[in-house]
C-alpha cells in the first residue's frame, strides 16, 4: 500500500505554477522532497493536506482521498511539522500539551513529556522565547506524540545544530521500522536526505524532475574528472551535467554509458541535484 | 472545539489579562452604559484571538490538524458568546446585589436592558467575523469600519421615521427583547454559515 499517492497535481499562483506532480510514497519508507527555495515543496505538502485548493489532480493519503469527508479522521494519523507555522507565541509546552490532548484522540502524555525531556525543552517557558531550533523540536515532539502513521515534515531539520539533527534523523529512521509507518520530508539540506531517505523526489521550478530510489540514483550516476579531449569521447546523452575549467572537465555521467577505461568517482546526492 | 477554545483562552489570559479584568470590573459596575461597554468589548475578544493566531501563523498549522472547518470557525463565535454571557451575567448579578443592598424592588427592565445590549454586542460580532475570515484581521477591521459608516448613515436617514413608528406602536419592552433575541439568533446563524463558506474556500 502507498501512504501517499499523487496524480497529475497542479496549482497556479500568480508568478508560480506547480504542474503535473505524480508521486508515490510506499508505506514503510522515507521520501525526501528536495528542491531550491520556492521550487514548490511547501505547496506540494499543503496540497497533500488539502490546506490549499488545487487546480486539478488527485491526492490519496493513507488510502483516503483528501477531498473526502473521511480525510479529517485520517489527519489523526498524520504528524505534521511546518516551516515557520507555529503555536500561538505565548503558549508554553505545557499549554501546548493540554491543547493537543483535546485535539488528538490518540494523544500520549507520557510520550510527549519524554520528548520534552529528551529535547531539553522547558515546560513552562513561553514559545516566543524559544530559538528556531527549540520551536522545531517542540513541533516534532507534538507530531510524534499522537501515534501517527505518517509524518509530513517541511524543513524540519533546518535551524538545528548537527548533533540534534542527527538525533532527530535517528528518530525518523526508528519510526519507519514499523512497516506501516512512512515519512515525507522536504529539505534543502541534501546531506540529511541522503542519510535517511529511501526515495528522492526532486522538484525544480514547480515541476517534478525525478522520483527515484536513492540507492539506484547513486548507482546509476558517477562523477568523472578528465581532460577536455577525453571528455569529448563520452557520448553526449550520458552527460547529465558538467563544469568546465582550464584544468579539465568535471562531469556527472550515466555510469553505464561510460567506458570502463575512464576512472569514475562515487557520486553524492548533492552532485546529482546540483547537476 | 474544546482544544481551540482552550488555546484562545490561554492566549487571551496571557496577552490581555488587564483588559479582561477591566471587562469584568465594568460589567460589575451597576449602570447600563458601563456594562454595555464591557459587553461590546467582550464581543471583540474573538477578533483579538484571531489577530494572535495570524501573528503566529497558527491558521496554517490548524489546517494540518484534525479540526473541522466548522469547529475552527465556530470556536471563535463560541468564544464571543461565552465572553458576552459572562459580562451579561455579571452585570445582572451586580444589579441584584445592588437592589438587595438598597433594599429596593428588583426591576425586570434591568435584566431586559442587559439582554438587549448582549444582543447588540453579538450582532456586532456576527457582522464582524465574516470580514475577519475573508480579509484577515487588519483589512477586516477596515471593511468593518466602512460597513459601520454606511450603517450609521442609513440609520441617520431612517432613524427618525423608525423612532416615530416605535413610539406610536406601543411596543412592550419585553416583546422588543424577544424580537431582538430572535433577530440576533438569525443574524448569527447566517453569519456562521457565511464564515464557514469563506473558510472552506482556501486560496
Amino acid at each position: 500500500m502507498n501512504a501517499i499517492e499523487i496524480k497529475n497535481l497542479s496549482k497556479t499562483y500568480p508568478g508560480f505554477e506547480l504542474r503535473d506532480i505524480n508521486l508515490e510514497l510506499p508505506a514503510g519508507s522515507i521520501l525526501g522532497l528536495v528542491g531550491e527555495n520556492g521550487a514548490g515543496k511547501s505547496t506540494t505538502l499543503k496540497l497533500i493536506m488539502n490546506a490549499v485548493s488545487r487546480d486539478s489532480g488527485s491526492v490519496k493519503v493513507l488510502g483516503v482521498d483528501n477531498l473526502s469527508n473521511e480525510f479529517n479522521a485520517v489527519k489523526e494519523d498524520i504528524g505534521v511539522v511546518l516551516d515557520e507555522a507555529y503555536f500561538p507565541e505565548v503558549l508554553t509546552p505545557k499549554n501546548v500539551g493540554k491543547v493537543m490532548k483535546n485535539t488528538y484522540r490518540n494523544w500520549d502524555d507520557v510520550c510527549y513529556s519524554n520528548f520534552l525531556h529528551r529535547f531539553r525543552l522547558p515546560e513552562t517557558k513561553a514559545f516566543k522565547d524559544f530559538s528556531r531550533g527549540m520551536k522545531m523540536k517542540l513541533a516534532i515532539a507534538v507530531a510524534m506524540s499522537h501515534r501517527p502513521k505518517l509524518l509530513i515534515l517541511d524543513e524540519a531539520t533546518s535551524g538545528l545544530d548537527p548533533i540534534i539533527r542527527d538525533e532527530i534523523l535517528d528518530i525518523f529512521n526508528d519510526f519507519t521500522r514499523d512497516e506501516t509507518h512512512s515519512v515525507l520530508l522536504s529539505s534543502h539540506i541534501v546531506s540529511d536526505l541522503e542519510k535517511i531517505c529511501d526515495y528522492i523526489a526532486f522538484i525544480h521550478n514547480g515541476r517534478l524532475l525525478f522520483c527515484e530510489e536513492k540507492d539506484k540514483l547513486l548507482e546509476e550516476y558517477a562523477i568523472v574528472k578528465m581532460s577536455k579531449a577525453d571528455f569529448e569521447k563520452i557520448p553526449e546523452e550520458a552527460v547529465k551535467g558538467k563544469k568546465i575549467s582550464k584544468y579539465g572537465v568535471e562531469a556527472l555521467v550515466l555510469k553505464s554509458a561510460v567506458s570502463h577505461t575512464f576512472s569514475t568517482e562515487f557520486t553524492t546526492l548533492e552532485d546529482i541535484i546540483l547537476s | 472545539m474544546k482544544a481551540l477554545l482552550l488555546k484562545d483562552f490561554y492566549t487571551l489570559i496571557k496577552q490581555i489579562k488587564i483588559y479582561i479584568i477591566l471587562i469584568l470590573i465594568f460589567a460589575s459596575i451597576p449602570g447600563y452604559s458601563i456594562a454595555a461597554i464591557a459587553m461590546v468589548y467582550a464581543a471583540m475578544l474573538p477578533i483579538t484571538a484571531l489577530a494572535y493566531d495570524e501573528r503566529s501563523k497558527w491558521n496554517s498549522l490548524a489546517l494540518m490538524m484534525p479540526y473541522s472547518d466548522g469547529s475552527i470557525v465556530g470556536s471563535k463565535y463560541v468564544l464571543g458568546y461565552i465572553a458576552v454571557a459572562c459580562a451579561a451575567l455579571l452585570s445582572i448579578a451586580a444589579q441584584i446585589v445592588m437592589s438587595l443592598i438598597k433594599n429596593t424592588a428588583f426591576e425586570i427592565e434591568g435584566i431586559v436592558s442587559v439582554i438587549l445590549v448582549a444582543c447588540v454586542a453579538t450582532v456586532m460580532l456576527a457582522v464582524n467575523l465574516p470580514f475577519m475570515f475573508k480579509f484577515g484581521v487588519e483589512k477586516g477591521r477596515l471593511a468593518f469600519f466602512a460597513l459601520i459608516i454606511i450603517m450609521t448613515g442609513a440609520g441617520m436617514l431612517l432613524g427618525d421615521g423608525l423612532a416615530g413608528f416605535l413610539s406610536e406602536s406601543y411596543v412592550n419592552i419585553v416583546t422588543a427583547m424577544f424580537a431582538a433575541v430572535v433577530f440576533t439568533l438569525v443574524i448569527n446563524l447566517i453569519s456562521i454559515a457565511i464564515s464557514i463558506r469563506i473558510y472552506k474556500k482556501r486560496v
